[in-house]
């Protein structure tokens, strides 16, 4: 931007649009004095110029020529230069229109109301021609970067709330979630929370034969917009390898090697899938470097995580993972999370961990619904609906127990020990609903 | 994380996450002008890495590679450890207790 030179063209470079074409009014009640500065500013080659006697009509003709520029005189009979500055910056779509004042003033004080009353500049008189069409230019073309700058932002950012619904729309709705669990005879319940407006997480239900069904979690490095684009990616590979849905390990070695090509290096992707088979009372998992999911066992009022590893997708070609094999008893619940959830931190309290988890996890109550569980784990580790979350948190719960067969009351209050008492009413009694 | 380089090894301390990202990277630019054929990186008194640190560590670890010298972690411990199990990047990488 250079508004040293008047006589070099004025392009609104950013805008596109020639500041040559910027509606300027000019507000004066001396005929001269209009005439004068309408040939300057022609001369310079602004042609979309209109012309106010007083301050009313200064006002009428902002609401129907809607200038980009006002120039404006302080001395006019009816409504003072100052009213009539004032009355323009309290309608919104003028709230950052230039206007030049023309005073004849160099009293501080006076100078003062004037930038108070919202004057973005002034032009001492008598005018200089080449002040006033430096002045005009160097108020449009900043402006014009605003306004573009407003737009960018507007834009983007319409962008990124599409580009978070169709994320969203990866993931199962809770029809679908309903469904699955139904077909399976158990209950199902997710978190996904991400750090931005879209993120590096994934989840999804995969329907098998018979009652079996398959749920994969992967977690993208970073967050934001790559990791984002990078989910979509996952997500139509994962629904490519039909075929391997069936086979954990062969699933994750067949992802391994399509992420290893798409992924540059330093990026990778932690994957965990489970195969879900109620009828057998059986998991079938294989993880490519995800945090362990931990399973709780009612009869054995224990929770403890499944120790198995792998590399994350996307790092080395030719990797061949594990398939491990784990009973899912009728009494027993899953908690499958990605690394967001043990390693959040508000930066004043220690991180839950994994371990934390499971101690956690220990002291719930086992009657507990699903939903209940994960705002428990929640709130145990920190999270709120306010807080900000440092990375993308994804969380699943599946629990086994559809219908609680022993009928269950959990005693809440003071002394229960059961975190989630602080929703409900001391003493209030809650009753675990069978599905 | 805070770093402190000494002949020819780097000591890593602290928690090492995707905040550290300028910083790692100027340590291992200023590592590969060193000429030693091994640089090892002491990771006894990191206590945290999350997943972007361990997507650093392989960028070093391809710069290191493309330079034609070794990269050696040495002594990770507690998370860093259980990190590198669950990961199995204790394959990936010369690890030494």
């Amino acid at each position: 931007m250079s508004p040293a030179n008047p006589n070099a063209p004025a392009e609104g470079a950013a805008s596109g649009r020639s500041s040559r074409d910027a509606r300027i009014l000019i507000a004066d009640d001396e005929p001269l004095t209009r005439k004068l500065l309408a040939a300057i500013l022609q001369a310079q080659h602004f042609s979309n110029l209109r012309f106010a006697e007083n301050g009313q009509e200064t006002l009428d003709l902002m609401q129907s020529f809607q200038p980009d520029l006002l120039l404006l005189d302080m001395q006019m009979p009816d409504i003072g230069g100052l009213d009539v500055c004032r009355a323009v910056r309290l309608r919104d779509e003028f709230i950052d229109i230039p206007i030049l004042v023309q005073t004849a003033t160099v009293n501080r004080r006076e100078m003062g109301d004037l930038f108070r009353a919202g004057a973005s500049d002034y032009l001492s008189k008598p005018i200089n021609p080449a002040e006033l069409v430096a002045r005009v230019v160097v108020h449009l073309e900043r402006h014009n970067m605003l306004r573009e700058l407003r737009n960018y932002r507007e834009r983007i950012s319409s962008e990124l709330e599409a580009a978070r619904q169709m994320q969203a729309d990866l993931l199962p709705t809770l029809a679908g979630q309903r469904a699955v669990a139904e077909t399976a005879g158990l209950r199902i319940a997710s978190y996904s929370r991400s750090s931005s407006e879209i993120g590096g997480d994934l989840w999804g239900l995969l329907p098998l034969d018979d009652g079996r069904f398959g749920v994969f979690l992967a977690d993208f490095t970073g967050h934001g917009v790559t990791a984002a684009l990078n989910t979509f990616r996952l997500h139509a590979l994962v629904h490519e390898y039909r075929s391997l849905h069936g086979d954990p390990a062969g699933l994750l070695s067949m992802l391994n090697d399509r992420l290893v090509r798409l992924l540059p290096p330093g990026q990778f992707a932690t994957f965990l899938y489970v195969i879900v088979d109620s009828k057998a009372g059986e998991v079938r998992f294989a993880t490519a470097g995800a945090p362990p999911p931990i399973m709780t066992s009612e009869s054995k009022d224990s929770a403890r995580s499944f120790e198995a590893s792998g590399v994350p997708l996307g790092i080395a070609r030719g990797m061949i993972y594990e398939e491990h094999i784990h009973p899912f008893a009728e009494d027993m619940r899953l908690l499958l999370f990605s690394d967001g959830l043990p390693e959040f931190t508000n930066g004043k309290d220690d991180r839950i961990g994994e371990a934390g988890l499971v101690t956690k996890l220990e002291s719930i109550p086992q009657a507990i619904a699903p939903r209940e569980l994960i705002d428990s784990i929640c709130l145990a580790a920190g999270i709120n609906d306010g807080v900000a979350m440092p990375d993308d948190t994804t969380i699943i719960c599946i629990d086994r127990r559809a219908h609680c067969s022993i009928p269950c009351i959990i005693k809440t209050g003071l002394n229960s020990g059961f975190d989630v008492a602080c929703r409900v009413p001391a003493q209030e009694e809650v009753r675990c609903r069978s599905a | 994380m805070e770093f402190r380089l000494d002949n020819g090894g780097v000591q890593i301390s602290g928690e090492f996450t995707f905040t550290d990202h300028a910083s790692f990277k100027t340590m291992i630019d200023s590592l590969l002008k060193d000429g030693s054929p091994s640089v090892t990186m002491d990771l006894g008194q990191l206590q945290f890495i999350d997943s972007a640190g361990l997507g650093m560590l392989l960028l070093a670890r391809d710069a290191f590679g493309k330079a034609d010298r070794k990269l050696v972690l040495r002594a990770p411990s507690g998370q860093v450890k259980r990190m590198f199990g669950l990961t199995k990047f204790d394959t990936l990488f010369s690890v030494e207790d």
